[in-house]
């Protein structure tokens, strides 16, 4: 037998410290993948305003939880919706584009199929895992529609206590936007139960009317004095949803880096269905009482609507709790150590006015004006930003954050704070819900512009309405109440002219 | 043992003619209506996909309407229903999926609201018994019989598009 001498010993030795090393690779690629690249989770609360949460200054004590992750957080003050629905702000905040160009700005609309590659999932690609999901079928359907660019598409019926309608769509995952719309929407009307919804199977259409009358979500139950909170399809209770998308981002984080999860949450969206724990907290608010606009669709009482402002903002405080223990959860598990956490909202909630909730013409901050915070990885001190910015911002500010070279076709900018700078720019905000999405935006729509403390509101096409501008400082009159329009000629010319040179530019369909 | 109880095969399938006519007509104009919005967000394989869920979609819509008539003639005497069912059963099928129609039509509140309540359906009740038996009449008999002998033709056009619909559907899904 031959000796083992020193050099055997030697080779043998490098031999297999070379294949230790070889066998370590992967994991060693994955840890330098994990510290390079942070993951991103974006949270969505639909319909929630800025202007009704008190880590904004409301009064009311709604958000305790939000206000506590301000201190380790960057916080927007003056962050706007491009659209004052969940389509159209959902939209634009997906593809960094404003609604005249997306196109989604009808009720169950859809982007237009251009520009339906332009989204964050996509654009962010596939370095990254890339999972989403949507309490909210208007934001659910947008999803589909970008589902080549996600990884994991969790289906909207997830997390539910009871199904409050049919949902056939879900059996066909391979087909979501067919089949969502060949069954769900256009078979029994989206499950909207409104007067003048046109099924496409009549029989079955009305029998499902008939069975949703049998159901009583509306129920007072010990725990839910108002009834479970439903998103027209299901009801759910928070804790069970917010547990869901907890384990959800734990499976990410341990198996998953890089991530991107988007996460688009029902609450606290109309019906307004606050905990026990959560109803009768507030005290009465003075509230200045603004009076129905030629523009307002409604004239609903004035008491009516400050009992919904209270329900709302008690079911504001109840998200505000579960958000708190889930950013809590996160942080002791470790996910934020190398994560961005975003929590935001795709649009706001009006109480003035003569109406309430988002379904409206109008513009005013209320229904536009949303949170944005931004934790970032390790980020322990309170950063507050309060230059002007748009949701059209999030997808440019991820894709810098990932380390993605912007598009130059985006119409957002980084955002400041996270890599982007406080120059000076206009924002835009739309709504068009009663215009054909592939004409030229002429039955009826209303345009905002926010240039520095000035916000110019157009009103445009409305049958029997001649077109109106409103002019408000928003510094000092932050609640919209006096027009400036006919005192202050020279900024409303200003920007006026800015306004429709803009709008006319992008009334055609590109 | 469902012979005496069940119409003729002729029969059935002039009946079920009429039904799949008036529902896949109803479709296919919600579905031209929508189509030139659809063309804008989908790609034409994702609208003919679109298209084939709400063929089938009609298609057992229309079989469950027929079932619900073939259940109506098992328990009822023959001479309610059984007996000339080409002619009874084209009378119930227009009025009842008629007025569906209609009511979708309908966006007055208010209106829509006396259909689901006990007048909605006391009137809803009285106009199908009419037309039940207004087909008693031998000329409106003999008419509905022709009518939906002539819907027959159809279901030529109407069969091979529901199974290349759910052909489609099958492929998409499962391979």
């Amino acid at each position: 037998m031959k000796r083992f001498s020193r050099r055997d010993f030697l080779k043998t030795a490098a031999a297999f410290s070379a294949g230790s090393l070889l066998s370590m690779a992967p994991a060693l690629r994955n840890l330098k993948a994990q510290s390079s690249k942070p993951n991103i989770i974006v949270m969505v609360f639909d319909a929630m305003s800025a202007r009704n949460l008190s880590v904004y200054g409301y009064p009311r004590s709604t958000t305790p939880g939000l206000e506590r992750i301000a201190e380790r957080a960057t916080v927007y003050h003056s962050h706007y919706s491009a659209g004052n629905f969940t389509t159209a702000g959902t939209a634009s905040m997906l593809t960094g584009l404003y609604p005249w160009t997306h196109r989604g700005i009808n009720l169950s609309g859809m982007v237009n199929k251009k520009h339906v590659d332009h989204n964050i999932f996509n654009l962010i690609g596939d370095e990254y895992h890339r999972t989403a999901f949507s309490q909210n079928y208007l934001a659910d359907v947008l999803l589909g529609q970008f589902q080549s660019g996600l990884d994991n598409h969790i289906p909207a019926p997830t997390f539910y206590d009871q199904l409050e309608h049919p949902l056939f769509g879900q059996y066909f995952p391979r087909d979501p936007i067919p089949a969502y719309y060949g069954l769900d929407d256009y078979l029994f009307s989206g499950g909207i139960d409104r007067v003048g919804s046109v099924p496409s199977a009549p029989i079955f259409g009305f029998l499902n009317k008939l069975a949703r009358r049998k159901q009583d979500f509306n129920k007072s139950l010990p725990d839910y004095p108002y009834g479970i909170p439903n998103n027209t399809f299901y009801s759910y209770k928070h804790e069970v949803v917010y547990a869901g998308v907890l384990d959800e981002i734990k499976n990410l984080a341990s198996e998953q880096s890089p991530f991107l999860a988007y996460f688009h949450l029902f609450s606290p969206h109309e019906p307004y269905r606050p905990r026990k724990q959560f109803t009768d907290i507030f005290p009465e608010l003075e509230i200045p009482f603004k009076a129905p606009t030629k523009f307002s669709t409604l004239d609903i009482d004035n008491d009516h609507i400050l009992w919904r402002r209270k329900t709302y903002d008690e079911f504001v405080a109840d998200v505000d709790s579960e958000i708190e223990k889930l950013v809590n959860a996160l942080d002791e598990a470790g996910v934020l150590e190398n994560t961005y956490l975003i929590l935001t909202a795709d649009h706001g909630e009006l109480f003035e006015r003569g109406e309430y909730g988002h379904v409206t013409r109008l513009l005013y901050d209320a229904v536009v004006h949303i949170p944005l915070l931004v934790i970032a990885p390790g980020q322990n001190s309170r950063v507050d930003v309060h230059h002007p910015t748009s949701n059209i911002d999030l997808l440019p500010t991820l894709l810098h954050i990932a380390g993605k070279t912007a598009a130059t076709d985006l119409e957002g900018r980084i955002l400041p704070g996270l890599g982007g700078s406080e120059e000076s720019r206009s924002l835009y905000a739309m709504e068009a819900k009663e215009c054909s999405a592939f004409g030229n935006l002429k039955d009826g729509a209303t345009v905002s512009l926010i240039r520095g403390e000035h916000k110019l509101i157009y009103y445009t096409g409305y049958p029997k309405r001649p077109d109106t501008f409103e002019l408000y400082n928003l510094k000092d009159d932050p609640d919209e109440m006096k027009d400036l329009s006919t005192l202050d000629t020279t900024t409303t010319a200003k920007m006026k002219e800015e306004m429709l040179d803009t709008f006319e530019s992008n009334r055609k369909l590109k | 043992m469902f012979n005496h109880r069940l119409p003729k095969l002729k029969d059935v399938l002039s009946v079920y003619a009429v039904i799949a006519t008036m529902l896949f007509a109803w479709s296919a104009l919600l579905f031209f209506w929508y189509l030139p919005s659809w063309m804008h967000f989908m790609l034409i394989g994702e609208i003919a996909a679109t298209f084939s869920y709400v063929i089938v979609a009609s298609f057992l819509e229309g079989l469950s309407f027929l079932l619900f008539l073939l259940v109506l003639c098992f328990f009822l005497p023959p001479e309610y229903l059984r007996d000339e069912f080409a002619a009874r059963g084209t009378a119930l099928t227009l009025p009842i999926i008629g007025m569906i129609m209609i009511y979708f039509r309908i966006t007055n509140e208010n209106i829509a609201r006396i259909i689901f309540s006990v007048t909605g359906l006391v009137i809803s009740l009285v106009i199908v018994l009419l037309f039940y038996f207004l087909a008693n009449n031998p000329r409106i008999k003999s008419a509905l019989a022709a009518l939906a002998d002539r819907f027959t033709v159809f279901l030529y056009i109407l069969i091979p598009i529901f199974v290349l619909s759910l052909l489609s559907i099958a492929v998409q899904n499962i391979f």
